[in-house]
Order: C-alpha cells, then sequence, then structure tokens
C-alpha cells in the first residue's frame, strides 16, 4: 500500500472538520467540498501526517469491524482527494502522525465516503483576496 | 423613478469618506437618501458632510462591525431600493444610471448585480490611487442593489459573523432563489489598501469563510429534495441586455 505521506495543498487550500463533517474550500478555482463521518475521518489522518498503512490501522481501531474493503475505500478516497487538487505530496516524509488520532472510537462499520462538490462560488472565493487588507488591519479593527 | 437608500458605514476612514459621499451625490439621482453610520468611530465629526447634500442622513452607534451599522442603516432606510458603500470606495460616473435601469425597464428583479474594478496604490504618486485592470464580476455589496422587499425575504446581515457576512447575505439570497440579473457596466471602485499578494492563510478569516459555507450546505441540506446541489454561479445569473 502506498506509505506517500500528504498534506494539505496550502495555502490554496483550508478546510475544517466540524462536528464530524470535514469543509474543504480550494480558494484557487472557487470549489468547496463537504465529507462526512468516514471521509472526515480519512481527511483529518491525512492532513495530520498519516500515510495509507496507518490510516488503515487507525480505522481499523477506531471503527466496528466489517467486510468492507478498507484499502479500497481509502485509496479511491485519496484518489479524489489528488484529483481535486486538495492534497499534495509531504514535503517531509518523515512528518509523525498527527497527536491523539487513533484515540477516536466510533460505534459504527467504516464504510465509502461520498466527497461532495459544489461550484458556484467560483467568481466569489476567486475575490477574496480583495478583502484583504492584512492581518494587523483586521485585529486593529472590527468595523471596516 | 423609486427611492434609492444608500447606505454608507464608517469606521475612521476621514481620508476617503468625503470621495465615497460625492461619488454618490454626482450620480445626479433625483430620489435618493444617503444613510452615513458612523460605527463609533473615535476621531472628529462627520457633520460637515451634511452641508453636502439635504439627502445625507449621519447616524451613530457604538462600534458593533460593519453588519451592524448595514443593519442599522437598513432599519432607518426608507427607499425602495438599497445600495451599499463602504466609505473608503467610491462609485464611478454613471452607475446608477446603469445599473438602475434593469429596475426601472423590466418588472421582476429583485437583486441588480454590477462589476468591481480596483483602485489600487498608485507607483509614481504617494498617496494616490489609480484604477487596476478590467472591472470584474464578484460578489461585493458596494456591486449590488437590492429592492426592500428582498431584505424582507432574506433578512439582514449576521452580526456575529466578523468575516464573511457579505458572502452569508449573498448564499441566503440565493438559496432563496430571489430573482437576480447581472449587468456589464462598472459599480464600484474598490479601494485595495494594501498589496496583499494572496490574501491567504489568515485562519480566523478561512475560518470564518467555512463556516458560512458549511451554515449554507446545512440550509440546503435541511430544505430537502434529495442531494444538496451548487448554486447558481454568477456566470449563470442571467445577463441584463442579453436577456430582456
Amino acid at each position: 500500500m502506498n506509505e506517500t505521506r500528504y498534506e494539505i495543498n496550502a495555502p490554496s487550500v483550508v478546510s475544517e472538520v466540524i462536528d464530524g463533517e470535514a469543509v474543504i474550500v480550494n480558494m484557487d478555482n472557487g470549489n468547496y467540498y463537504s465529507i462526512d463521518d468516514s471521509g472526515a475521518f480519512v481527511w483529518d489522518a491525512i492532513c495530520g501526517g498519516a500515510n495509507l498503512p496507518e490510516i488503515r490501522g487507525m480505522v481499523e481501531k477506531s471503527y466496528s469491524k466489517s467486510d468492507v474493503d478498507i484499502d479500497a475505500i481509502i485509496r479511491e478516497l485519496l484518489e479524489q482527494f489528488l484529483k481535486e487538487e486538495l492534497l499534495v505530496e509531504a514535503g517531509d516524509q518523515g512528518t509523525p502522525i498527527g497527536e491523539g488520532m487513533e484515540a477516536s472510537s466510533f460505534d459504527c462499520a467504516f464504510s465509502a465516503p461520498e466527497l461532495k462538490k459544489y461550484t458556484d462560488m467560483e467568481e466569489l472565493l476567486l475575490l477574496d483576496p480583495i478583502h484583504d487588507e492584512g492581518e494587523e488591519a483586521e485585529e486593529a479593527q472590527i468595523a471596516g | 423613478m423609486p427611492k434609492l437608500s444608500v447606505i454608507v458605514p464608517f469606521y475612521n476612514q476621514y481620508d476617503f469618506v468625503e470621495e465615497a459621499v460625492k461619488s454618490v451625490l454626482a450620480q445626479g439621482y433625483p430620489n435618493l437618501e444617503l444613510i452615513l453610520i458612523d460605527d463609533g468611530s473615535d476621531g472628529g465629526t462627520l457633520a460637515y458632510l451634511t452641508e453636502l447634500s439635504d439627502s445625507i442622513c449621519i447616524l451613530r452607534q457604538e462600534n458593533a462591525g460593519p453588519s451592524a451599522a448595514r443593519n442599522y442603516g437598513i432599519s432607518e432606510a426608507t427607499g425602495d431600493v438599497f445600495a451599499f458603500l463602504d466609505s473608503d470606495d467610491v462609485w464611478p460616473d454613471k452607475k446608477l444610471s446603469s445599473q438602475m435601469a434593469p429596475f426601472l425597464l423590466e418588472e421582476g428583479h429583485g437583486l441588480v448585480l454590477s462589476q468591481l474594478r480596483k483602485l489600487v496604490p498608485s507607483e509614481e504618486k504617494s498617496g494616490q490611487f489609480e484604477v487596476q485592470d478590467d472591472p470584474f464580476y464578484t460578489i461585493q455589496l458596494g456591486c449590488i442593489l437590492a429592492k426592500k422587499e428582498v431584505f424582507q425575504t432574506v433578512g439582514i446581515f449576521d452580526e456575529s459573523l466578523l468575516y464573511s457576512e457579505d458572502q452569508d447575505w449573498f448564499l441566503r439570497a440565493r438559496e432563496l432563489e430571489v430573482s437576480m440579473v447581472r449587468i456589464a457596466c462598472e459599480g464600484l471602485r474598490y479601494r485595495s489598501h494594501a498589496e496583499s499578494l494572496t490574501g491567504r492563510g489568515n485562519r480566523t478569516r478561512d475560518f470564518g469563510l467555512i463556516h458560512v459555507l458549511r451554515r449554507s450546505l446545512k440550509r440546503r441540506n435541511s430544505s430537502g429534495g434529495g442531494a444538496v446541489q451548487s448554486l447558481l454561479s454568477i456566470s449563470g445569473i442571467p445577463e441584463w441586455g442579453k436577456t430582456a
């Protein structure tokens, strides 16, 4: 299995995992994505520095046992993330797994997630930089 | 001729506010009120601006951010159509004569979106700004004219958001299928104060945007009707003159 480590395609891509849902935004093309449950777990693990065998191990520890092909699901998901240019190969292949990631425990089986893609914000997000006046200015006042 | 309420939130941008106000008055629109909301600025008074026109009204609130200031303006506005202008931006000549046309000539439009053009610091003249590149479409409140009814449908700006409150409002408008048209005219000159290469990496702001997008997805998901679909993109909004 692929032991390459990946990292988020920063600064073009930003994401947050909130209540088991990952929302991922590609500022370069304006596309944004959401992925739930198993997918958010994998996304979080990849961004935390885990390679695929490590993610499989984390899944086996965190989810109920089932007959699904965990490797295939993770591989397919990774391919989608790469195709959408949300991830790049990590510069430091020795990046450790994110702390605490193995502590997750879900009372359900790992399942194939769906990466949902939305394209309606292209023009809006492409122009977002014009809002910027530097962090210093943003912190100095809340009014504009 | 519908009455236009122009709402200008103001916070310490003393260098530019007079130019902003004059750019509105220079439109020559006959039925207009200009509501300046002083969002708790700690400098001098803006009262001198009222000498420019009887149509100018200045209100003041404790500093609460641009959304609260705009909402205050909305609550006080008496117009049929609302416009917004940040106090450091300007309207180009003939903005209103172009952008009001869809409202004047055709029924049914709730919102008209025009184009934005950047004003960037001049490399040759210190302290001066010059227009950059060609105008383009984007979602910026200064590019929007919206009927009062649209705000009754969509609601006001979410004051809990420090970032992306304009994107949040526009997403809500699109989710509610507000009738929109875009017009290929320059409707705003947006002053870019600092040369930010990408504007990326501001985690607080990025999180604000993600939060707004997530809220939109939740709303769309809870409204039922199967899988959540992408909303209309700007290029999907009918263009005035090509569809009329």
